[in-house]
């Protein structure tokens, strides 16, 4: 270990470093999001109408695909070894599969439950299904792409401060 | 028997949720709090377990954590928070922005623990102390912030 500070296949897909790193990019996300529109002062007005329910919710929700994404790419990349370009197709594929997954189940689970007791027709919920998929695909390859360069730059940070033997410690 | 009008009772049931999501983000910084100042007083007492029980932390703190970050976008909805012109909205901005690198600095220890081996010798005890101190001050801080907020 103190001759090869790379981090290794099994450290990367250990159970904690995948908790760690999806953690991290679910509240970086929304804190990417928040921070700015509240110092817009556009979220003051919105925030109070959502329903807190809903909004934990969401959040859950949007954890447990971060966490699936996060331990299947940290199955099939390596960071220290791969090249960046492999590491941004990876990152870009499975931040499209999050958006995919997101948008599609908050369908499922808000919009067709909606369109069952309101004039709402499938064939509406099947359209939003269609205009948002794409759009979630695009914007969830450019953050998964963002999120893979914060993992980078936190794996490269960590592996700095890891104590491995005395001499580390100076 | 006494009967409430459905506003009444929306208003009713609103209200616990607000109360009960204002007690688990409470909740959630005395487990971060709580178990940093545990693990630091662990590292300084040298056990010899001190890497096991701060991997056992780390699980706990990022699972609270997310619970904080929900919880507490819950409290400021619920709130109806001040807009960021006010001295309240500046102060909300900078606990924002304490968090974010907050949750940078923490996921370096956390990365840092998760590879340190089951044998730990001094200087691994020296380095939790240091780790864990450094936690516990900056969550302290974030504490004050909270309380400058609450309190108007």
């Amino acid at each position: 270990m103190a001759e090869n500070a790379d981090w290794t296949a099994s450290e990367r897909q250990q159970p904690l470093t995948v908790w760690t790193l999806s953690t991290v990019n679910t509240v970086g996300f929304v804190l990417a999001l928040l921070i700015p529109s509240y110092a817009s002062g556009g979220l003051s007005d919105v925030l109070p109408t959502l329903g807190t329910a809903l909004g934990l919710g969401v959040f859950a929700f949007l954890w447990l695909v971060v966490w699936a994404t996060t331990r299947w790419l940290l199955d099939r990349v390596d960071p220290t070894t791969d090249s960046l370009s492999r590491l941004v197709l990876w990152a870009g594929a499975f931040g499209s599969l999050d958006g995919i997954i997101f948008v599609l189940g908050i369908v499922i689970a808000l919009v067709v439950p909606t369109a069952l007791v309101t004039s709402l027709d499938l064939l509406s919920v099947a359209l939003i299904a269609a205009i948002g998929v794409p759009i979630a695909a695009a914007v969830g390859a450019v953050v998964g792409i963002t999120a893979l360069s914060l993992d980078l730059v936190l794996l490269r940070a960590s592996d700095g401060v890891t104590p491995r033997d005395g001499s580390r410690q100076q | 028997m006494t009967f409430f009008p459905a506003a009444e009772h929306a208003r009713v049931m609103s209200e616990s949720l607000h109360l009960a999501v204002r007690t688990v983000h409470v909740l959630g910084m005395a487990v971060l709090l709580g178990g940093a100042g545990l693990v630091w007083l662990a590292a300084r007492q040298r056990i010899a377990s001190i890497t096991a029980l701060a991997r056992t932390y780390e699980w706990l703190f990022w699972g609270a954590f997310g619970v904080l970050v929900a919880t507490g976008i819950g409290n400021l909805g619920a709130l109806g928070a001040p807009g960021p012109a006010t001295r309240w909205g500046q102060v909300v901005l900078v606990k924002l922005s304490l968090v974010a690198l907050f949750v940078v600095a923490s996921a370096v220890r956390t990365l840092a623990v998760a590879r340190i081996g089951d044998t730990a010798p001094v200087a691994v005890a020296t380095w939790h102390e240091r780790a864990y101190g450094a936690t516990a001050l900056s969550l302290l801080g974030l504490v004050a912030l909270a309380e400058v907020l609450a309190h108007g």
